[in-house]
């Protein structure tokens, strides 16, 4: 993939286009909010994309092979899996309510025929095992085949039982359940490299968890201040690092990444690397701290870079270097002037997710009235896409959107004040090796791929 | 889309979202709050540096006059509590002003640790850090009993009241509550930080609500919203007066 425009854009022979592959979810116009997507995550192979939202619930796609008897579905994503992962709970100790809504899940690589993975809502993360089962036992000695008790006196023979094949069934069970280690709400969960540990993060401290133990883990990183009057940042989101099972790296809701070091301490308080750009002082505004909180941080595949998400920007980061970043991308600047309406609204506090492609060539991430928008590091093209159902024909190529800053409005684009804020892309994935994506939009799933795929 | 940059405004929405996010299911965010903490630092330095602009060119003197939102210098970074506290209002760029000699001072806080579930008191001598320290006539709020300034004393030095002007979002008739007056009221009232929203009776209400209880209803806000002018101070100070509650048992 590396050399290969990954951004669709006019010119280019290597260019790529994106198509409209599938849409998932109710096409209603009134929204159930228990449906409404929050995370999607593909796995480590690709073939499986698991979404998570409101309601608790997780439903897992799988990628269809190649059949002869369907040549045209290849490549298709169909239900796999369904299973509630987490119901709303009360908290009597502190008259609160814990939302059962799914904040982050999290593939476990595969090992063997099943497959595992971790969700997490605010307060209680589960390791869920999900297998198939295609063979059942026919002929047991003790029982009929209804399940009713053979009266043991009658049995005068004795057989083996034979495996017969049945139809596909999937079972989601839940492995481990790893609860009370968090006061506060939890934002995010990282497995480690070394596929024995993973790590939980709230908005002071975070956690490290070995994934056979739920009856403790290690805190690693506590941020909270001995007078809470003194607190001045948050955590809000780690990530371990893809390869060296000792580092990860957390984010803060002033703008900084710290980078730890686990071999340094059993306390990661002090980190090994703060990455921190400077501040403007002249786009100084009341929201400041507002859009400088970071939303979202990724690894790149490759572990040199990290790639961070505030409110306004997209900023990728060399691991190496702690004073600015390495790449700085607007995703919808047009918005600095409205941040008033945007606090009003609330929209100003939405965290937006950010996600890297296979090779670490491009990143994407979204933004509102369904937009996405992807950029390449190679070209430094950029392009704005929208999951919309009026072109969600199959295989219709995507037309790149634009938004009209001032002035003349052209045709085609799209002028701030129009834009629907309702209609926001928080959470999109990226295939680990193809040019698919997966964009949540609202309640719905939209898949989109690559012409030549 | 349009809404009024101005530091009373912006002063009401963060806290009407403090007082909402206390209904809210889940549990209060604290990361959100955090972030509405600033805006509220940042709203009401500029307010009281608008506020002794006018006052300084009522006077003939001093301020720097200049009325518009310029763009803030970050100030050295306070705690979260002490933010909220004035920085000595005179000045053009509002800077903490050193606690004059009080003696026998006292500030209590009574605290429910989430983490230990143990109820941790912290006494700290000497006056609130602003206590006493502004000129701007805000009353000493740290002294027990003397949580209502007099409004009028403010409203005679400040421009004259502006109306909200908002879109309306949550139904409600354009309200009065950014008069000057109440607002000085919450300016001052946060001068002390959370202890300066207490008097010594009220100090019981850091105690947190019996457990077993259900959550409680959430406000009755559309008949609370029927009162005018007084709605903001009254309502937004109880409401206050829980989510310290709830802020500082975190």
């Amino acid at each position: 993939m590396a050399g290969v425009g990954v951004v669709g854009g006019s010119g280019g022979a290597n260019d790529l286009q994106w198509c409209f592959s599938q849409v998932k979810g109710a096409l209603d116009e009134d929204v159930a909010e228990a449906d409404i997507i929050s995370t999607v995550e593909f796995n480590y192979s690709g073939d499986l994309l698991a979404t998570g939202d409101k309601g608790g619930r997780v439903v897992i796609f799988q990628r269809e092979q190649e059949s002869k008897n369907r040549p045209h579905h290849k490549g298709e994503y169909n239900v796999y899996s369904t299973f509630q992962s987490h119901e709303p709970e009360f908290d009597y100790l502190k008259s609160l309510e814990i939302e059962e809504k799914i904040n982050k899940i999290r593939w476990l690589p595969q090992q063997n025929a099943a497959h595992f993975l971790l969700s997490t809502n605010d307060k209680t993360i589960k390791l869920w095992k999900i297998s198939e089962r295609d063979k059942r036992a026919e002929g047991y000695n003790l029982k009929e085949e209804d399940g009713r008790y053979r009266n043991p006196v009658r049995i005068t023979t004795l057989r083996v039982p034979v495996l017969k094949p049945m139809d596909l069934m999937v079972e989601a069970s839940p492995r481990r359940i790893f609860a009370n280690a968090h006061t506060y709400h939890i934002n995010s969960i990282s497995v480690n490299s070394d596929n024995e540990t993973y790590l939980s993060a709230d908005d002071l401290r975070i956690n490290l968890w070995h994934l056979e133990i739920t009856d403790r883990s290690f805190n690693i990183v506590d941020i909270k201040p001995a007078n809470m009057e003194e607190l001045t940042e948050v955590i809000t989101a780690a990530e371990c690092h893809p390869h060296q099972c000792n580092v990860f790296a957390y984010s803060s809701s002033k703008g900084t990444i710290r980078l730890c070091d686990m071999r340094a301490g059993a306390l990661c308080d002090k980190h090994s690397k703060f990455f921190e750009e400077p501040e403007d002082p002249s786009s100084r505004s009341f929201f400041s701290e507002i859009i400088s909180s970071i939303s979202d941080v990724k690894f790149s595949h490759n572990g040199r870079y990290m790639m961070t998400r505030d409110y306004l920007s997209v900023k990728v980061w060399d691991v190496n270097m702690e004073t600015r970043p390495l790449e700085t991308y607007q995703v919808h600047e047009y918005l600095r002037s409205k941040l008033c309406s945007l606090y009003e609204n609330d929209c100003i506090f939405d965290k937006f997710e950010c996600c890297w492609n296979g090779s670490d060539s491009a990143i994407m991430t979204g933004s509102y009235n369904n937009f996405f928008r992807m950029f390449d590091r190679n070209t430094k093209r950029d392009i704005t896409l929208e999951a919309s159902r009026e072109s969600s024909k199959p295989r219709a190529i995507l037309k790149p959107r634009k938004v009209c800053t001032g002035g003349k409005r052209r045709k085609d684009e799209i002028s701030v004040d129009s834009l629907d804020f309702n209609k926001k892309i928080l959470h999109t994935a990226w295939h680990p090796k193809e040019n698919i994506i997966a964009v949540a939009a609202t309640n719905n799933l939209y898949i989109f791929q690559d012409k030549v795929n | 889309m349009e809404c009024v940059l101005n530091a009373q405004t912006l002063i009401s929405i963060s806290l009407r979202k403090i007082h909402s996010s206390r209904s809210q299911r889940g549990g209060i965010r604290l990361h959100k709050n955090l972030l509405v903490s600033y805006v509220l630092r940042n709203a009401r330095q500029l307010y009281l540096t608008e506020r002794a602009a006018g006052a300084g060119a009522g006077a003939g003197g001093g301020g720097s006059g200049s009325r518009c939102p310029a763009p803030l210098h970050r100030p050295p970074e306070p705690p979260f509590a002490q933010r909220l506290a004035p920085a000595g209002g005179v000045q053009q760029q509002p800077v903490p002003v050193p606690e004059p000699e009080a003696p026998g001072h006292c500030r209590q806080t009574t605290v429910l640790d989430l983490d230990t579930q143990t109820l941790v008191t912290t006494v700290r001598k000497g006056p609130a850090p602003d206590c006493a320290a502004s000129s701007s006539a805000a009353a000493c709020c740290c002294c027990p009993g003397a949580r209502k300034r007099k409004p009028e004393a403010a409203g005679g030095e400040l421009s004259p009241a502006k109306r909200l002007r908002l879109d309306e979002p949550w139904g409600s008739p354009a309200w009065e509550c950014t008069e000057p007056a109440n607002i000085s009221n919450l300016i001052s009232i946060f001068g002390s930080g959370f202890s300066g929203l207490l008097s010594r009776q009220d100090s019981e209400l850091l105690l947190p609500p019996p457990p077993l209880l259900p959550p409680p209803p959430p406000p009755a806000a559309h008949a609370e919203l029927k009162q005018n002018g007084q709605w903001c101070s009254q309502q937004a100070l109880a409401g206050l007066g829980a989510w310290t509650r709830a802020i500082v048992a975190f």
